[in-house]
């Protein structure tokens, strides 16, 4: 059985590298030529700051300016 | 019965009372400016150091990471000051005989620390963490300058409370991805 065609686990497969193309592929994968990664993550490009802090925010779960500005944040 | 006091006292007595309310107000406007002037703050104040370290040739001349000598920022609340050691790592090798560099030979020779002069001192009231910061995405530049291009340490910005509130009050306007955290620009 080759892990590489097929899932052991039968569960949906982990994508490790972003993305291999036909000519890749076929040099480094014993997978049929036919067979692709799914295509490469989604990229976002934010053009200023604000858009990028606002996502950020989320993304590394800031606390809210509320409770960031409570004087036990600083004053212990 | 004649007057004790001449007509023009009104007067004065209004002028007098004006005269103090703008005193108070012009002395309230002073104060609260000099509490925000680099006399209090420091900012922008070279301090003597034992020796004139350079952070523009160390990171931007030589390529040094701030990690290489602040190795706790990432898991502290300190980012930390390199022991004499870090110092001696190069210089062993270069510059061994520098005058400028006598106090780290003594150091290394004696064990005893140098003395810095801390520069970024907050009161001991005020607790801040390093680690969460920089793991949450406030690169070194936002709050210490640009450190790569001071030849001489210096304090860049306030650290006064009303500072760092404008940033816990919209920290957006100052987040960046965490692989720029030590991105100087």
């Amino acid at each position: 059985m080759s892990c590489t065609t097929s899932d052991p686990n039968n569960s949906n497969p982990q994508l490790a590298a972003l993305r291999l193309t036909p000519a890749v592929n076929a040099m480094v994968s014993d997978a049929p030529s036919g067979a692709m990664t799914p295509a490469a993550v989604s990229y976002t490009k934010f053009t200023d700051q604000e858009a990028l802090g606002i996502f950020l925010e989320k993304h590394y779960k800031i606390r809210s300016p509320r409770e960031l500005t409570s004087c036990e944040v600083c004053h212990r | 019965m004649a007057q004790i006091f001449d007509r023009s006292s009104n007067a004065l007595a209004r002028a007098s009372l004006v005269l103090t309310g703008l005193i108070v107000i012009a002395l309230g406007v002073t104060l609260d400016q000099l509490q925000r002037s680099p006399w209090v703050t420091r900012q922008g104040q070279r301090a003597d150091q034992p020796v004139p370290f350079s952070h523009k040739h160390h990171v931007q001349g030589l390529g040094l990471q701030c990690q290489y000598c602040h190795v706790s920022v990432e898991k502290s609340s300190y980012a930390g000051i390199p022991p004499t050691k870090t110092c001696i790592n190069c210089h062993a090798q270069i510059w061994t005989n520098a005058e400028l560099l006598e106090p780290v030979r003594h150091s290394w020779a004696t064990g005893e620390s140098i003395t810095w002069t801390k520069v970024h001192d907050l009161p001991d009231f005020v607790y801040f963490s390093h680690e969460i910061h920089v793991n949450k995405g406030i690169g070194c530049s936002s709050c210490h300058g640009r450190v790569d291009e001071m030849p001489i340490m210096y304090q860049q910005n306030t650290l006064q409370m009303e500072w760092c509130l404008n940033c816990h009050r919209n920290p957006a306007k100052n987040l960046r991805p965490t692989s720029e955290i030590y991105n100087m620009a």
